[in-house]
């Protein structure tokens, strides 16, 4: 115990509760795209609305975000006026971004030591997603229908022919096995003379 | 005389026990969660730079006084005068306006242009069907939920922390009833195609609309083009008298097919059978229903369709068929089976 930190069963790594990272395969999230119902129909409406940018006006690891503040915020602001831009100068802090999404989820992110060009392409990354985590998509496509088919019963895509077929049929009626038995292996193989006779062989 | 008395100094075991375990325990499982605050109770929070965003994210430009108004809920109105009337300051300062009277108004715009819409592209389809699908993209439940997702939910003034579904959908409305006083109806409609109409996207309009007693409608419908009533006739049957059977009717008129359905027993399949009839006469089928949403739809004569579709009690095969046996195109659709 001593010089160890007790931790509870259930405790978690952060690097693998982080549903913004793709994370390791164990955990990884997977499941459909999901976004606005009304997104990709009429017009696009950003999903980013807040965006807080803490740091520190001396610290060299701020150095990056005091020049992006300088150089590139005003004009991501006039780009995106939808998203809302708070800046927070606190002495002797590490600088970080907060994103804010719409659907209520938001993502804290350090910025130590990162270039301005470095922040500006997170903060586009940021501007353009959705707010939903990242998730390896089980399938390319989704719809809300349970089925197009409709629900599946025994006569789905039964073959028209069956419609004039008197029944009992002995052709459909026959059992198909899933697997061919192991008589039916030795009859094929004796069929094509691969039959071997295990205790003395065909040799003799 | 004892000399084995020393002094101890440092932590003492049982206060780095003490700290240690109380560090654990502020860690993970026994955190006692913060007090949920409001939006507008932190620091980065500037109201009026919330409200000129959601202008601008949602690319109509309304000015700041517009916006304000429609997130004025009645809550928020009646704290105000109560904590007036609390410090005796009655008839005194600015009197605020709810949304009450825009969200009203709002509905009412939305549920006629939502209703001309579906006419629209829905001609076959009867009346009672399209109000059904109007209230229900008008429900508070359906409007909170496109409203959380256009920013509505941090702007509304409450004394709430979560603004309830109806606050949600009554800012939405008045949005729309804003809208239409300032612009105008057409950027109106506009927004409506935009947002609220695309929730229909994909989704089954006949459970939606959900019909009782199917069988009586098709009877119905069948009278009115003075046909003979429907024969229903078992198809297919497997697994009779087990837990996995399974019956499939079709409903004949005139010995052609109308519609089939599959069910566990013969009476499910015979209801089933009708709502497939249902779903052919009325043209609800995946590939039937077809909206334009965006501004494809942008320009369109929803005007012409504000008259009511027909309703059951009038509907007719032989108003959208110009065959002799209406009844005969859904047969070759049903070939496949």
């Amino acid at each position: 115990m001593r010089g160890k930190y007790k931790l509870p069963n259930h405790y978690i790594h952060p690097k693998y509760c982080d549903l913004w990272s793709f994370g390791n395969e164990s955990v990884q999230l997977n499941g459909h795209i999901e976004n606005a119902p009304y997104q990709g129909f009429g017009r696009y409406v950003c999903q980013l609305q807040r965006v807080t940018l803490k740091f520190c006006k001396w610290g060299i690891g701020s150095k990056g975000t005091r020049d992006y503040i300088e150089t590139e915020l005003v004009d991501y602001c006039r780009t995106n006026p939808g998203v809302v831009v708070y800046l927070k100068p606190r002495r002797h802090k590490a600088p970080v971004m907060v994103c804010e999404y719409l659907n209520g989820s938001y993502h804290w992110m350090a910025l130590h030591g990162m270039s301005s060009e470095h922040i500006k392409l997170w903060v586009d990354f940021h501007t353009k997603r959705s707010g939903e985590p990242i998730r390896k998509f089980v399938k390319d496509v989704r719809t809300a229908w349970p089925s197009i088919q409709g629900a599946w019963n025994p006569f789905l895509n039964t073959p028209s022919e069956i419609n004039v077929t008197p029944l009992p049929n002995e052709e459909r009626g026959k059992h198909i096995p899933l697997k061919i038995s192991a008589t039916e292996q030795l009859l094929r193989m004796q069929a094509e003379g691969k039959l071997q006779n295990i205790l003395f062989g065909n040799d003799e | 005389m004892c000399v084995n008395n020393v002094e101890k100094r440092g932590i003492k075991t049982w206060l780095s026990n003490t700290l240690r375990e109380m560090k654990d325990r502020n860690r993970d499982f026994d955190l006692v969660p913060h007090k949920k605050r409001h939006k507008r109770e932190w620091v980065n929070w500037n109201y009026d730079s919330e409200i000129y965003a959601f202008g601008k994210r949602l690319n109509e430009d309304l000015s700041q006084d517009e916006l304000k108004k429609i997130f004025i809920d009645q809550s928020y109105v009646d704290e105000e005068e109560k904590r007036k009337k609390d410090l005796g300051l009655e008839n005194v300062g600015v009197t605020l306006l709810s949304n009450s009277e825009l969200s009203n108004k709002g509905d009412s715009i939305m549920k006629s242009f939502t209703q001309s819409y579906l006419r629209f592209f829905l001609p076959r389809v009867p009346e009672e069907c399209i109000s059904s699908i109007s209230h229900n993209l008008c429900s508070n439940q359906t409007l909170s939920h496109i409203g959380g997702y256009i920013g509505c939910k941090d702007l509304i003034m409450s004394p709430l922390i979560d603004p309830t579904e109806e606050m949600i959908a009554n800012s939405v409305k008045s949005l729309i009833a804003v809208l239409d006083e300032t612009k105008g109806s057409k950027q109106c409609e506009k927004f409506i195609i935009d947002i609220i109409l695309p929730y229909l996207h994909d989704k089954d309009l006949l459970a939606i609309w959900d019909p009782v007693d199917p069988e009586n409608k098709v009877r119905k419908i069948l009278q009115n083009d003075g046909l003979p009533d429907f024969e229903p006739r078992l198809m297919r049957e497997t697994g009779r008298n087990t837990i996995f059977s399974c019956y499939i009717v079709g409903l004949y008129v005139n010995k052609n097919l109308i519609g089939y359905g599959p069910g566990e027993t013969i009476q499910v399949a015979q209801e089933m059978a009708a709502y497939d009839a249902l779903r052919r006469f009325f043209n609800l089928t995946v590939s039937g229903v077809r909206f334009k949403f965006g501004p494809a739809a942008h320009n369109l004569d929803y005007k012409s369709k504000q008259e009511a579709n027909f309703s059951i009690r009038d509907w007719k095969l032989s108003y959208f068929t110009q065959n002799t046996n209406p009844v005969e195109s859904p047969r070759k659709v049903a070939v496949s089976m």
